[in-house]
């Protein structure tokens, strides 16, 4: 027996709202795998299908659209190409809640196959650890911190997400958000915005800026928040080191 | 003498009196029966009601009931398409169709507007006493200073846009603990204000439809099953490649009322017509048929009548079962006939009765007997089965006595004297072969031939024997829960208390207990209310915990946060909101007074208030993810837990059958006793054994026979076993008293056995095509057990020279 009750609508509000943190922040990451400067476009039919018709069933203008979903198409089949990279960020937060902008730094992972290593080296030391299990948080000691485990349900899910667009399936990307996008393979500009309204309560829009590589990106939130991340030193190296791989490899 | 008198007359009284009185009851029953199949349909299709109670605890047993009952009023359709917006287009024509046609109460495919903020509005008075089980251990003990935990939230990646603006929530605790409800199903999102699914390629679109009743009503089953396949077939032409996957418990109802009653229907036409051409064959006399007929169908009316009065209600089973009883019910006037076609010219109808009348007495006892034991099980169905049985026979047997007589007055004009002839030789040959002195060598024999086939006995006490799904819906209904990510709801516990607030308080007990490895592996997770409603004492206590660490110095608080960045009327609101905050607690009421705690309501299970007691309070535990070998673990975590009880049905229903499966060996053995002594009342000890032997050796062969086949034995079999000891003695008593009568033609007696058993044998070797298991196994059993009670009834005929007594 299906137990109906537990996916009925009301809560499942709730549950989007709860996910809309991790899915703004691993969108982010579904653009660092690198992008080479002079790679072909060459999207599959089935990708432009699916993000024409979508389109065209929004009623945009489809010659305009069929280009921007190329060029997307086009980035976003080279994300796959690559299983592992590195790079330097500087992420700079500007909340209404806050006095002055926060700056933190530090270098992340990313492991196409297995999800995402964050490290924050300052203002403070510590070191997320997203997969498909969920997160795990380790403090500057490299002791483990205990998350809520159920809050690792929405990150396992959009990380799916993520694996679905690197293997060449955008339409949970489209089914969340419309894309504008400009520019060329080699320099490009992107512009989300939610189109549905649960995740527009939470999220006004994402910009995503790369060329060779993912360059920034910056998420503003329906309150007002602005989260900028800059990435640099991105290196695409052929396979992670055997620590990241055991940090990644550890479930629950 | 006088009541021996009034006796006689009531049987033998009058033709016309008797005629007109088989015709009022005749009247009686089918105005009844007609009455009850015009109203609401009498019949149970839930086949889990042929089980008695499960569960020793009645709460457990009520929470069983209504899990079931919130998870049968429902079903859900997955519209599955390549190309999504064809999908949500296909899903939202479907449900419009499912609506129009007025099937169900209520049919959801987009969603309400829906405030997502409203859950955490709800919680909001409540945060400072709600905190999830690492935040508690991060403040208490030796936890590190308030800036770090304020910076953790700060630079968390995976902060951004959480439900609870930072102002609110500085150290996230409570969007961290919002983020801890039990919001099942991971895998569906809300796209168009739609409940959508991805798999690969494939978007599913979820339909979510209310039942206007009962999952088990039948008018219910039929407008839902109208309803949905019009909708399909409109799908199936607006766009072929979009598919529909149904969920629910009305789906498989539906399906195992119309294979029940297709299985009725083709078990009742194939078996009456078998029985018809046999009888004619044999007596070749369509008047002859025609009483038979007549007979048998009173004795059928009648038992559907009473067992309607009696139960309110027929199952299913009874139905099918039903149909097989005709073949058994028609021998007592095949007996008749038998007699009275080897009478000749001198039939005199009376005294035809007088003499078939032993005969019929000992094996409708037999019978009853073993009917009767199948009465005395705690199983509402079987109860049925027997009530049903005891009657039709019953009356049938009455009908042959009193009611054939009055229509069987002439003699026959030509009694098949060669058939009769040929039997008697054939009885002779066949008697010579297993009978006399030879029959201890056959038995012997026959045992040395089944042991091997005993040795290979296996059992099996799994539920499936009970409940078969039709395989197209169990694999729609898996693709349904695969892909909303959520499984079957079958195991829980339940947790019980003398207030609620000892209810929560357990549930929190058993929760941190769940948390853990349980052999070996953890569960995925698990559901209560106490996560949607911590227990006071344990707001109260992180309520405490906040006042200590962080809200006690409410200076350095203010500094800590400005020194983080905040501004300073952020921090001030935070800290004043503490302050005006009240000390209350969520509590049940408010929780369920919310509408969005709906879904999720069935995890309160209330007060139950018994006669003289205190209420005993209830909730529900819902383990997930659970593997096969974690249950044992389950089961022995709930006697860790006081006022805990671990809901298992499946191992219950599967220990239900394996304890009766153990008992019905010791009643098999205890009946066959009585029987066998029932039997020397009339033949003698030794004769009482010899009439016995040919069905224990029948029982002995079908065992054997299951052996020898590989076909675990189930409950089911070992209950046909007793209806074999039961009918299947009928040969033998039916020969050995046809012997023993006066001038009895032998042939006729042999002729008369053999067409008994091949009609019983029909009708129940056709229940053995039945599509439901329980009706199966007890069709195999009955045929085996039969066939080879009767070749070896000739076994218990006395030797010829002692024939007459």
């Amino acid at each position: 027996m299906v137990a109906v009750s537990r996916i009925a609508p009301a809560a499942r509000g709730g549950r989007v709202v709860a996910r809309l943190g991790t899915l703004a922040a691993l969108a982010a990451f579904v653009c660092l795998g690198a992008t080479h400067a002079g790679a072909q476009a060459l999207p599959s039919t089935g990708q432009n299908a699916v993000a024409t018709a979508h389109t065209e069933a929004r009623g945009t203008a489809s010659a305009f659209v069929a280009r921007d979903a190329d060029l997307v198409a086009a980035v976003a089949a080279h994300l796959g190409a690559k299983a592992v990279v590195r790079a330097e960020f500087r992420q700079t937060q500007t909340l209404v809640a806050m006095k002055h902008p926060l700056v933190s730094t530090g270098s992340l992972v990313f492991l196409r196959e297995r999800g995402v290593i964050w490290r924050v080296d300052a203002p403070y030391r510590a070191l997320y650890v997203i997969g498909d299990a969920g997160v795990t948080e380790y403090d500057e000691t490299g002791k483990r911190r205990a998350r809520a485990s159920r809050s690792t349900a929405g990150v396992a899910q959009v990380a799916m997400m993520m694996r679905a667009m690197l293997g060449g399936d955008l339409s949970a990307l489209y089914s969340q958000f419309d894309v504008s996008a400009n520019g060329t393979a080699a320099r490009w500009r992107m512009q989300l915005k939610p189109n549905q309204p649960q995740l527009a309560q939470a999220i006004a829009g994402l910009t995503l800026e790369g060329g060779a590589f993912l360059q920034s990106i910056a998420i503003l939130a329906a309150n007002g928040d602005v989260t900028r991340i800059d990435f640099s030193g991105s290196t695409a190296p052929e396979a992670a080191s055997a620590d990241e791989l055991a940090l990644l490899g550890e479930r629950q | 003498m006088s009541t021996a008198e009034s006796r006689r007359a009531l049987i033998f009284g009058s033709r016309g009196a008797r005629l007109t009185g088989w015709l009022i009851v005749a009247l009686t029953v089918a105005c009844y029966c007609l009455f009850r199949f015009t109203g609401p349909s009498p019949l149970q299709t839930n086949l889990l009601a042929l089980l008695p109670q499960t569960e020793a605890d009645p709460i457990a047993e009520h929470a069983v009931d209504s899990l079931a009952s919130v998870l049968g009023s429902r079903a859900v359709m997955l519209v599955t398409s390549d190309d999504a917006q064809r999908a949500k287009q296909a899903a939202k024509r479907f449900g419009e169709r499912l609506a129009a046609s007025g099937a169900f109460g209520n049919v959801t495919v987009e969603l309400p507007p829906f405030d997502a903020t409203q859950i955490s509005r709800f919680y909001a008075p409540f945060r400072f006493g709600l905190l999830t089980e690492a935040d508690r251990a991060a403040l208490s003990g030796g936890a590190p200073p308030l800036s770090a935990l304020l910076a953790a939230h700060l630079f968390d990646p995976l902060r951004a846009g959480l439900a609870t603006p930072l102002g609110d929530d500085p150290f996230g605790w409570f969007g961290h603990w919002l983020a801890g409800l039990p919001f099942g199903a991971p895998n569906v999102g809300i796209e168009d204000n739609m409940l959508v699914v991805h798999q690969k390629a494939a978007t599913g679109v979820l339909v979510m439809a209310t039942l206007r009743g009962s999952a088990y009503e039948s008018n219910v089953q039929a407008s839902v099953r109208e309803a949905v396949t019009q909708a399909q077939a409109a799908l199936r032409t607006f766009d072929p490649n979009v598919r529909v996957a149904r969920a629910g418990a009305v789906f498989h109802a539906d399906a195992a009322r119309r294979s029940a009653e297709r299985d009725m229907h083709w078990i009742g036409v194939v078996s009456a017509c078998g029985i018809a051409l046999l009888m004619l064959s044999i007596f070749r006399s369509p008047k002859l048929v025609l009483l038979g007929f007549a007979s048998t169908a009173l004795g059928i009316v009648c038992a559907l009548a009473v067992t309607m009065r009696v139960f309110g209600e027929l199952h299913l089973l009874t139905l099918v079962f039903g149909a097989s009883l005709i073949g058994e019910a028609v021998d007592y006037s095949i007996q008749y006939f038998v007699l009275y076609l080897s009478a000749g010219r001198q039939w005199d109808a009376r005294r035809g009765a007088r003499e078939v009348r032993p005969a019929l007495t000992v094996a409708l006892a037999t019978s009853l007997l073993g009917y009767a034991v199948l009465a005395c099980l705690p199983f509402p169905a079987l109860k049925q089965i027997a009530c049903f049985a005891m009657v039709g026979i019953a009356m049938a047997f009455a009908s042959v006595l009193s009611l054939l007589p009055a229509l069987l007055v002439q003699g026959p004009r030509r009694p098949p004297q060669g058939l009769f002839t040929a039997a008697a030789s054939v009885l002779a040959r066949w008697r010579a072969a297993v009978g006399g002195k030879r029959a201890v060598a056959c038995a012997a024999l026959a045992v040395i031939v089944a042991v091997p086939g005993w040795l290979r006995l296996v059992s099996d006490d799994d539920i499936h024997l009970l409940v078969q799904r039709d395989p197209t819906l169990a694999s729609e209904e898996r693709q349904v829960r695969e892909a909303i990510g959520i499984e079957d709801a079958a195991r829980f516990f339940v947790v019980k208390g003398p207030t609620p607030e000892a209810v929560l308080e357990r549930c929190e007990a058993l929760g941190a207990e769940l948390d853990g490895p349980l052999d070996g592996t953890r569960l995925a997770g698990w559901q209560s209310v106490s996560q949607f409603v911590p227990s006071a004492q344990r707001q109260a206590a992180d309520r405490m915990l906040v006042t200590r660490r962080v809200f006690g110095e409410p200076a350095v608080l203010r500094a800590t946060l400005s020194r983080a960045g905040f501004r300073d009327e952020v921090a001030g609101r935070y800290i004043e909101a503490f302050s005006r905050a009240d000390a209350r607690a969520v509590t049940i009421d408010g929780w369920l007074a919310a509408p969005w705690s709906q879904p999720y309501r069935h995890l309160w299970l209330g007060a139950t208030v018994a006669a003289g007691a205190p209420p005993v309070y209830a909730a529900m535990i819902m383990p997930l993810g659970v593997k096969p070998n974690q249950l044992p673990a389950l089961a022995s975590l709930a006697r860790t837990v006081p006022g805990v009880v671990f809901v298992d049905k499946a191992a219950s229903v599967s220990h239900l059958f394996s304890v009766y499966r153990g008992n019905s060996r010791v009643w098999l053995a205890g009946a066959l006793a009585l029987v066998v002594a029932l039997l020397a009342c009339r033949y003698g000890v030794a004769g009482g054994i010899a009439v016995t032997a040919p069905v224990v050796l029948a029982i002995g062969i079908a065992l054997a026979a299951f052996g020898y086949m590989g076909v675990p034995l189930t409950l089911f079999n070992w209950l046909a076993l007793m209806l074999v000891l039961g009918v299947g003695i009928n040969y033998a008593v039916f020969l050995r008293e046809g012997a023993s009568r006066e001038d009895a033609d032998i042939g006729a007696v042999w002729t008369g056995v053999a067409l008994s058993a091949a009609t019983t044998l029909l009708s129940f070797g056709l229940l053995g095509l039945s599509s439901m298991p329980v009706l199966r196994s007890f069709g195999a059993t009955l045929a085996i057990g039969i066939a080879v009670s009767v070749l070896l009834a000739p076994m218990a005929m006395p030797a010829p020279a002692r024939r007459r007594r």
